[in-house]
């Protein structure tokens, strides 16, 4: 009997070599499944080998290696390796809920989704009264896991209340924040799940048509999304009768153009709707009047992939996780000068420096980390001396910063800070819509002032006009682009301003 | 006068008969007197009197039209 | 008088009672739900600053200066996208609002040229109010040489004739783009790029090769020079302001003519205008040019012979001439031998003391106006069936409608501003119906497209009328309650038009329109809600013109679908004023206020004022003119500013006519064609000079103010008069307000109207009277004029006009957006960028069979006249159907229209004429010869 051998198909391995690693194997004679990756980003291409013992795992694995490899017994698991992939202590510490079928299951494969639980979710939904499914996902806790952190629940509720024949379902799949990339890897190896996530919360809410919004750059997961839409038809866990229950929802897919403010959601409902991709003020709000004017879910991929498993195992389950009143777990990317990059699911609690030194292991150039930026381009910038931070909405928000989509990019000492407080300035004169004013040329203006503080010649003056624009910033934009950039500027300042010029006894801490 | 409608029809003649046209739905009689209402309310005098002089000179006209121009005949104003 | 500027309430203003209570800096204030913060503030008497939000605009959030404190809100919200709710406690001026409206216009002015004091909008300029309201007193992030990024040295777009774009000066408030889209629905214009990058763009092109339309929407919006008329560029920044009333098409705009002493720089639409509610189009806005061009006759002009040359005489000698003439003639040919036609372009007041004129002092009925040849059927039919020779609504109405059916009818280009209307009522959702043979605009536009678009073949508009009604009573969807109460004679129409000969299968063959089509659209028609028809000369100009009017009217009956908002018959009137000349009694056969002159009742109230006994018959229409001139019991004519020997069909016919007259008099702005032919020339007043009313196609009567003096020292009303006199006929007024007292004293529907209570309330729409001081914007209501509504029996009667072996085939005539009528305005302004020449539109497979190819010159014949236009080839055109404009003399389309016309009016058949097209043989020269004897149009 032929061995089965997993090898993922994600982008990040197939980055790496994974796909003639898996060509190589199937040559030699294995039968090659391709999965999700599980997320270990430093292992990749990591082969994992169906034994008695669990899957064992071995990598990185080069094309040079598989050979060797073979020749050593990997087909029989014989071979020097990582051990079953389950008792690594990075997947271990784990609690995956939303990441329990990535790097698992093969993505293209209804059959294999629906082994490993993927249908329990929607199969209790759709047993339930819709009021009760909003309510359970009320009560789970989730918040909005794109960054804003708003509960879920509310905002199903609302469009749930809106009195409209036509509703929808959009998922943001617009993942444009650097150093993060779970959504991609949900996607990609599991999308079956976002798909019965958006089909529980058009169950919930009364809608009819769903859309994903995928960013262009990632041309995998669209594939992926898109296989696995036709396969979901087939078995009819998509169409006019989901799983005989008489409710009819379908998905489309939508690839975005390249903009980063796309990821925004009023942006994304422009940009879905065929115009540019500009913010539209709220009120109304998408619950309300969303795409094409209707009552619309707009959810992150994360937020409806969380659903299948809270109505799977009960709100309680999920909310008994967390802390305070950020609950259950949340997918974390980390990234940058980073020793072991990857994806970590966890729940919501555990400390900023265990993450990055725990799970990280430290930056990759072995120097000593200076900072970390968390939450994408857009959050603050954090030194070494927050690592006590508990990953929390409310506690990064005291400490002007913010968790988002859970990014985590890591600096060694040789970081200059100016410089990052100027590219968050440029990214955001680069990104910006355009539609408000402080955004479309205060950005400008602040890479500008970033660049005469670096030059120094009137810092003083230049640091007040640089905190005004923060400030103009902060309170005058139309959406958060314009209104989060100032957390990285200011955070970099306040957190470094030797790296400014500024005399290290006024730093404030 | 100058032919200038290339139909070789007077003027008087062509616009009765558009206007018996019209009423041809209804029997001759009433749509003559149709027809001759309408015209004793927005023709000019002398239109409605040319109109009964070609009549009585012969043309070659609808059968409606010269029993328009019989009804029209004793109220024309002389010249 | 000083610069007249409208308030800006920010957002527009929201339908309902004003219940939403709100606190604003401590003042009360109630306004409708979903009003904006700002609006209710400035109903509160507090003005927020704002740049990109404006009352015509729905709120985009953009600028933030408008930004507010809202106790219980987080942050500083703008108050333009914050609707009000309940309780509201809003802070408009604080430190920290203050400290972010100064960091705004920093950041603005960082990026703006500080040319003010040279720059074209110093003075109205919103962004340099801004800078002064927030106190801006410092940019902080550098000028000069120390400059940041910016746009100033980007490059002007002169291409657009009237206005030019600075995006310099650019601040990207997209108020133009928006309004291009909201107000106008042209969508030429957009936002290229993202971010700093952000550029207003017509479409990656200059504004001239874009689909912009030069409505003026966009500089109109704009609060800084950036899109300022080139006429403020030139002249600077007028400096009084006189409300009036445009003088072209029958929508009637109210613009604001703002001076520099008696120059006039710019028209700019009123925001009070009912009409048009601030907005505009390409010849309104900036089409005046007309008014002070060289070819203005201003001085009066008599002659012997038309073959003499012009001499130049006094006032007294030309109104003494003419008098002398005019009772010369009658004596030798009879009181009957003399006439006037009235003029549609002329004031309410103007055009009534012709009518006197002929009616008093002529002592006949000779009296008949432009509107015989646009919209009499209309007068006939409405008249016949409700009562009324007037269109149902006002403009407002079509934001109610569910289905909108325009038939006949191009209103993008030949009514823009109420195209405008319809079209923004189209993108909200309402179903359209065209029936027209082309492919208008309207049938499918950016977010709009027509549900069914019966492209039938001209000539039948009476069969596809007659098919839908057929389809109504058949399948059951009459509205039997509007018509067992409100309707009379309905049996007897109910059984001639459930005759199977009108089942829409029975009449394919004759329109060429599938019976599913027609179906299907009579059944949206009946079912979808609120139905309205628009119509144009696309209706009224056939041989059945009043049989239409009077199906469309069956049509609207039977369904319910009159005397409510969102329904009715709408005409859309060509000419200014059309709808007035038609009140004032211009028509032969009625006194002013459409009553018959057999009425003795009514001429009896004449009869006591004016001091005469006026005739009891009916005088000549304008066709009768001609065939009375030609048959010599017709001797003289007073035509008052419309060129007939260029708008009136069969050319030949009529020039021959104009020649058999003894006296020709012609009162006008120009030596138009008919002038040619004329003996007295009476230099007449451009719309800036007069001083009267129009009445638009809303029965809308408007103020038209004097903006300067009368430039022949005279105004039109007072040289008729003079001439009465000068016959002998006492008829003098002081003013025309004057007059308007005697028209409201003898008209019952115009009982309360007069220029004090008009330029108090604005404008009305007639009936005015003085149980109903505020018009009547939707008639039929409760019930008929004319008691009850009557069906009539509409029996499809084709035309005489057929297509031949000779002549195969059909031409039909329209309009285009940038010229007007038969171009004598329009022609001299710089409209003509846009249609330089009339082109002869033919479908490429008619275009094949014949050899001819795009820009080819053709000959275009029929039974009657030959002329030549250059060919394009449209798949606008169906098969067998071409089409052209009449704007330009040369191109000559009346030289081949015929003498058929409507049975019941005898309005010419324009839109049907049998024709044969040929490349043409003749050289270019040969075609320049022809100019000369023969010219171009039709139709008002």
């Amino acid at each position: 009997m032929t061995v089965r051998v997993f090898v993922p198909k994600d982008s990040a391995a197939v980055s790496v070599g994974a796909d003639e690693v898996a060509d190589l194997l199937a040559r030699a004679g294995a039968q090659v499944v391709r999965t999700g990756s599980r997320g270990m980003l430093w292992l990749e291409p990591l082969v994992e080998v169906e034994t008695d013992r669990g899957r064992v795992g071995y990598g990185p694995v080069t094309a040079e290696d598989v050979d060797g490899l073979v020749a050593a017994g990997m087909l029989d698991g014989a071979a020097d390796g990582l051990g079953p992939v389950e008792d690594l202590p990075w997947m271990r510490a784990q609690q995956r809920l939303t990441f329990a079928r990535v790097g698992l299951v093969d993505p293209a494969d209804p059959d294999d989704h629906e082994r490993h639980g993927g249908l329990d979710g929607l199969r209790a939904a759709l047993a339930m009264d819709p009021a009760d499914v909003v309510t359970a996902v009320t009560d789970s806790g989730l918040r909005g896991r794109g960054g804003a952190g708003f509960p879920t629940g509310i905002k199903w509720k609302t469009v749930a209340g809106a009195a409209s024949d036509l509703k929808f379902v959009c998922c943001n799949a617009d993942e444009g924040d650097s150093g993060t990339f779970a959504d991609r890897m949900l996607i990609e190896g599991d999308p079956f799940t976002l798909l019965t996530g958006m089909t529980i919360a058009a169950y919930a809410v009364g809608a009819s048509e769903g859309y994903v919004y995928v960013r262009s750059e990632y041309p995998d997961a669209v594939a992926a999304l898109r296989t696995a839409i036709d396969a979901a038809r087939g078995r009819g866990w998509l169409g006019d009768d989901v799983l005989g229950s008489g409710v009819a929802f379908d998905v489309h897919v939508r690839v975005g153009a390249g903009a980063y403010i796309c990821g925004e959601e009023t942006s994304m409902l422009e940009s879905l709707e065929g115009k540019r991709g500009t913010v539209r003020p709220k009120p109304p709000i998408p619950a309300l009047e969303g795409l094409f004017g209707q009552p619309t879910v707009v959810n992150n991929v994360l937020s409806l992939a969380s659903v299948p498993t809270i109505l799977a195992h009960g709100a309680d389950a999920y909310a008994a996780l967390g802390v305070g009143r950020s609950r259950g777990t949340q997918v974390f990317q980390l990234g940058g000068n980073i020793a072991r990059g990857g994806v970590v699911e966890t729940a919501f609690g555990i400390s900023l420096g265990e993450l990055v030194e725990t799970f990280g292991g430290g930056t990759l150039t072995g120097r000593p980390v200076r900072a970390v930026q968390v939450g994408g381009p857009l959050g603050a910038y954090l030194p070494v001396e927050r690592f006590d931070l508990p990953m929390d909405y409310e506690a990064f928000a005291a400490s002007g910063a913010m968790v988002g989509h859970g990014g985590i990019v890591v600096f060694d000492d040789t970081v200059d800070m100016s410089s990052m407080a100027r590219f968050a300035m440029e990214f955001c004169a680069e990104e910006s819509c355009g539609r408000c004013t402080p955004c479309r040329i205060g950005a400008v203006r602040g890479v500008e002032t970033i660049d005469r503080i670096k030059a120094g010649a009137n810092r003083e003056a230049d640091l007040v006009l640089l905190e005004d624009l923060c400030e103009l910033m902060t309170d005058g934009s139309l959406c958060a682009m314009g209104g989060l950039t100032p957390l990285p500027v200011r955070s970099a300042i306040r957190h470094f301003g030797s790296d400014f010029g500024i005399p290290v006894t006024e730093e404030a801490r | 006068m100058p032919d200038y409608h290339h139909d070789g029809l007077d003027p008087v003649v062509r616009m009765a008969e558009d206007m018996v046209a019209q009423f041809a739905h209804r029997p001759p009689d009433d749509a003559a007197a149709a027809v001759a209402a309408h015209v004793r309310k927005f023709w000019d005098p002398r239109m409605r009197r040319r109109l009964v002089t070609v009549v009585d000179e012969g043309a070659d006209v609808d059968p409606v039209v010269v029993r328009v121009a019989e009804m029209l005949s004793p109220g024309v104003p002389a010249p | 008088m000083s610069l007249l500027k409208e308030p800006d309430f920010g957002t527009p203003a929201r339908a309902g009672e004003a219940t939403v209570e709100i606190t604003v800096d401590g003042i009360g204030v109630a306004v409708a739900p979903g009003t904006s913060v700002l609006r209710a503030a400035k109903d509160a008497g507090i003005d927020v600053p704002k740049l990109c939000a404006t009352d015509s605009l729905e709120a985009f959030g953009s600028c933030r200066l408008c930004v507010v404190e809202i106790d219980g809100a987080r942050g500083t919200p703008a108050s333009c996208t914050t609707p009000v709710a309940p309780g509201m406690v809003v802070r408009t001026q604080t430190g920290k609002l203050g400290k972010l409206r100064r960091g705004v216009m920093e950041l603005y002015i960082s990026d703006h040229p500080l040319d003010c004091l040279t720059c074209s909008a110093n003075g109205d300029c919103e962004l340099q109010d801004m800078a002064g309201v927030t106190g801006l007193r410092e940019v902080r992030y550098g000028s000069g040489v120390d400059a940041g990024a910016n746009h100033m040295d980007l490059l002007k777009d002169t291409s657009n004739p009237y206005f030019e774009f600075d995006p310099a000066k650019c601040i990207l408030c997209s108020r133009c783009v928006r309004a291009c889209d909201e107000v106008q629905g042209t969508l030429a214009l957009t936002i290229e790029g993202r971010g700093f990058g952000s550029a207003v763009s017509p479409g990656g092109t200059d504004f001239l090769s874009s689909d912009c339309v030069s409505c003026g929407a966009c500089v109109q919006a704009c609060p800084t020079a950036t899109l300022q008329e080139k006429s403020v560029v030139e002249l600077g920044m007028p400096t009084r302001s006189v409300v009036t009333t445009c003088a072209y098409c029958g929508v009637g705009c109210s613009f604001k003519a703002e001076l520099r002493g008696d120059e006039l720089v710019r028209m700019v639409p009123h925001k009070d205008g009912g009409a048009n509610e601030g907005h505009s189009c390409v010849k309104g806005r900036f089409a005046f040019g007309y008014a002070s061009h060289p070819d203005r006759v201003l001085a009066p002009r008599v002659r012997d012979s038309i073959a003499d040359e012009w001499r130049e005489v006094s006032w007294e000698e030309a109104i003494t001439h003419t008098a002398q003439r005019l009772r010369a003639i009658q004596a030798e040919h009879g009181t009957g031998s003399i006439g006037a036609i009235t003029s549609s372009r002329c004031t309410n007041e103007e055009v009534y003391v012709v009518q006197k004129m002929v009616r008093a002092a002529f002592g006949n009925n000779n009296v008949d106006t432009c509107a015989r040849v646009c919209h009499s059927p209309t007068g006939y039919g409405l008249s016949q069936t409700f009562g009324t020779s007037a269109g149902t609504q006002d403009f407002a109405s079509v934001a109610d409608a569910d289905v909108i059916m325009v038939i006949g009818s191009n209103p993008t280009d030949a009514h823009p501003v109420f195209g405008s209307r319809m079209k923004k009522r189209l993108r909200q959702g309402a179903q359209l119906i065209v029936v027209d043979p082309r492919h208008i605009d309207l049938v499918r536009s950016p977010h709009i497209e027509a549900a069914h678009h019966l492209a039938l073949n001209p000539g039948t508009n009476v069969a596809i009328v007659n098919a839908m009604a057929h389809v109504v009573v058949t399948e059951g969807l009459v509205d039997r309650a509007f018509v067992d109460a409100r309707c009379e004679d309905v049996p007897e129409w109910e059984a001639f038009i459930a005759d199977p000969v009108h089942a829409p299968e029975a009449v394919e063959e004759i329109t060429g329109v599938p019976a599913a089509d027609v179906r299907a659209a009579a059944r949206l028609y009946a079912t979808a809600g609120n139905a309205a028809i628009y119509y144009g000369l696309g209706v009224t100009e056939h041989s059945q013109g009043s049989t239409m009017v009077m199906g469309m009217a069956n049509l609207a009956m039977a369904t319910g679908n009159i005397g409510r908002s969102g329904v009715g018959i709408n005409p859309l009137r060509g000419q200014n004023n059309v709808q007035g000349s038609c009140d004032m009694g211009s028509f032969p056969h009625e006194l002013p206020g459409y009553r018959h002159v057999s009425d003795g009742s009514v001429r009896e109230v004449y009869n006591e004022l004016w001091g005469v006994d006026l005739l009891d018959e009916p005088g000549l229409r304008i066709p009768n003119m001609f065939d009375s001139a030609l048959d010599g019991s017709f001797r003289a004519l007073f035509v008052q500013g419309e060129d007939i020997a260029q708008s009136d069909p069969n050319t030949g016919h009529v020039h021959a006519a104009l020649a058999a007259l003894d006296l020709v008099v012609v009162q006008d702005l120009f030596v138009n064609e008919t002038a040619k032919f004329a003996h007295v020339l009476l230099p007449g007043t451009s719309f800036l000079e007069k001083d009267g009313t129009f009445t638009n196609a809303e029965r809308r009567i408007n103020r038209v103010r004097p903006v300067m003096p009368a430039r022949t020292g005279k105004q039109e009303w007072q040289i008729v008069c003079e001439i009465a006199q000068a016959m002998g006929y006492p008829m003098h007024y002081d003013s025309s307000a004057q007059i308007m007292d005697e028209i409201a004293l003898t008209t019952p529907t115009f009982a309360g109207v007069s220029f004090a209570h008009l330029d108090a309330v604005g404008s009305v729409q007639w009936p005015c009277t003085e149980q109903l001081p505020g018009g009547t914007p939707i008639m039929h209501v409760d019930g008929f004029v004319r008691g009850k509504g009557r069906f009539m029996v509409t029996p499809y009667v084709p035309t005489r006009e057929r297509s031949t072996r000779r002549f195969p085939l059909i031409l039909t005539t329209g309009r285009i957006l940038s010229q007007y009528n038969v171009g004598a305005q329009t022609r001299r302004t710089a409209n003509v960028t846009w249609h330089p020449e009339d082109v002869l539109e033919l479908h490429p497979h008619d275009a094949e069979v014949r050899g001819v190819t795009d820009g080819d010159r053709v000959e275009l014949s029929s039974r009657v006249g030959t002329t030549s236009l250059r060919a394009r080839i449209s798949d606008r055109m169906p098969v067998g159907v071409c089409y052209t404009t009449f704007h330009h003399p040369v191109s000559g389309a009346n030289v081949v229209t015929t003498d058929n016309s409507d049975w019941a009016t005898n309005c010419p058949e324009y839109k049907v004429t049998a024709v044969q097209v040929t490349p043409s043989t003749a050289p270019r020269a040969a075609a320049s010869a022809h100019e000369r004897t023969t010219v171009g149009a039709a139709g008002a």
